[in-house]
């Protein structure tokens, strides 16, 4: 199957990222000289070489949901990042119960009754509607603190350009570190790339993985929300990767972003620069640890971003790929401010 | 992404306030009251209908 439709499929909320690291490590471990794991949960895959050391980030967690509580009418559940609640009412969950899934349905008391719902939904009104009573969820084994994962539906619009699904941010950045390890195999830049945990509850796996590599530089690869349904639109779908110049948190490095914008020029890639008062990335942690680590963030604009239906253009991808694959096809320079 | 906008909520009529600053980052609840996570002064966590607000994202 294809890497980036697998990628999506696997569920790894944050603190539950085993499946989606395992997947990795098995896809890039023969493009690289060494893949290994640090002690938060990273992974991490060296691919040695010469210039300055360059650090890829992609983070593998994506948002989702946790067993709250299990009450007579249902389970409620706590969220791991910030879903959208309303886009939750009506999909269809795995909770764990012991190495097993039981299969739920979101709902909420008013939904469940046939009842106008006349307030916005909170996360604390919904509840996950298995059949089962609370005895008989206790006896199956879901308990406090059980991870409940949104099923995964993939399908594509407009003629398959566009793909949609859940957990595009982040997954659509580790599949893009994957691609251009392949591509830069043996071409002698040295370059990390980082697979990281637990960035949509704090930025914490880019944080801690910097302390053992220390790079010279770094770019997250992550993705943003799009705009292209307001007037002023700056980050539409299908129009080019984005880099990001400042979100909610930071202002990233300029001598990066000018060698960015210069490469994209030069082979005539489109790319969007993004301005966002929403949101920040890894590389926030990353560009403020050990003594300063210059830090960029390059991606892609996704539609109904932390929704279970999240919408991306395949073109824009493959740009990204194709950007970050000329500039690191010669060994990086360092990067001074 | 991260989503960055937290926002405090009462449970019980909806009142919305914006989570306190401190050192110019949003502090974080840390047992039952407010933490700078920089310079780890606290505060303490509004009370809105005799129950205390909770942080939830906008």
């Amino acid at each position: 199957m294809d890497p980036l439709k697998r990628l999506i499929e696997l569920p790894g909320p944050s603190g539950d990222e085993w499946r989606v690291r395992d997947f990795i490590k098995k896809e890039i471990s023969p493009h690289v000289d060494e893949v290994y794991k640090d002690k938060f949960g990273n992974l991490i895959a060296h691919c040695k070489g010469k210039g300055a050391k360059v650090m890829l980030v992609a983070h593998m967690d994506e948002i989702g949901l946790m067993v709250r509580n299990i009450e007579p009418t249902g389970i409620s559940c706590s969220e791991i990042g910030g879903f959208e609640p309303v886009s939750l009412l009506g999909e269809t969950v795995e909770v764990e119960a012991k190495g097993k899934f039981i299969t739920g349905i979101i709902t909420t008391k008013e939904m469940a009754n046939d009842e106008p719902i006349k307030k916005a939904v909170k996360m604390s009104d919904l509840i996950i509607d298995t059949g089962f009573s609370k005895e008989e969820l206790l006896k199956q084994g879901v308990e406090i603190g059980s991870y409940i994962h949104v099923h995964s539906r993939i399908t594509t619009l407009r003629n398959g350009k566009l793909l949609v699904g859940k957990a595009l941010d982040d997954r659509i950045g580790c599949y893009v570190l994957l691609e251009v390890a392949k591509r830069l195999k043996k071409r002698g830049s040295d370059i990390y790339y980082v697979f990281t945990v637990q960035e949509e509850i704090g930025l914490y796996g880019g944080e801690t993985s910097v302390y053992g590599l220390e790079p010279d530089w770094a770019i997250a690869i992550d993705t943003t929300s799009t705009d292209d349904f307001s007037d002023q639109a700056t980050r539409k779908i299908g129009h080019g990767p984005c880099l990001t110049i400042k979100d909610a948190d930071m202002i990233t490095n300029r001598c990066i972003n000018d060698w960015f914008k210069a490469v994209a020029k030069k082979n005539n890639i489109p790319l969007q620069l993004d301005i966002s008062d929403f949101g920040t990335t890894d590389a926030l942690t990353i560009s403020v640890s050990k003594g300063g680590i210059p830090c960029t963030v390059a991606g892609v604009a996704i539609r109904n971003i932390h929704t279970t239906v999240g919408i991306v253009s395949l073109h824009d991808i493959q740009y990204l790929i194709q950007l970050l694959e000329e500039l690191l096809k010669q060994p990086a320079k360092k990067c001074i401010p | 992404m991260k989503k960055t906008k937290d926002i405090l909520q009462c449970t019980i009529c909806s009142t919305e306030l914006k989570v306190p600053f401190c050192c110019k980052k949003e502090m974080r609840v840390q047992d039952s009251a407010f933490i700078c996570m920089l310079c780890n002064s606290e505060q303490d966590i509004p009370i809105c209908c005799e129950k205390t607000m909770v942080v939830v994202n906008a």
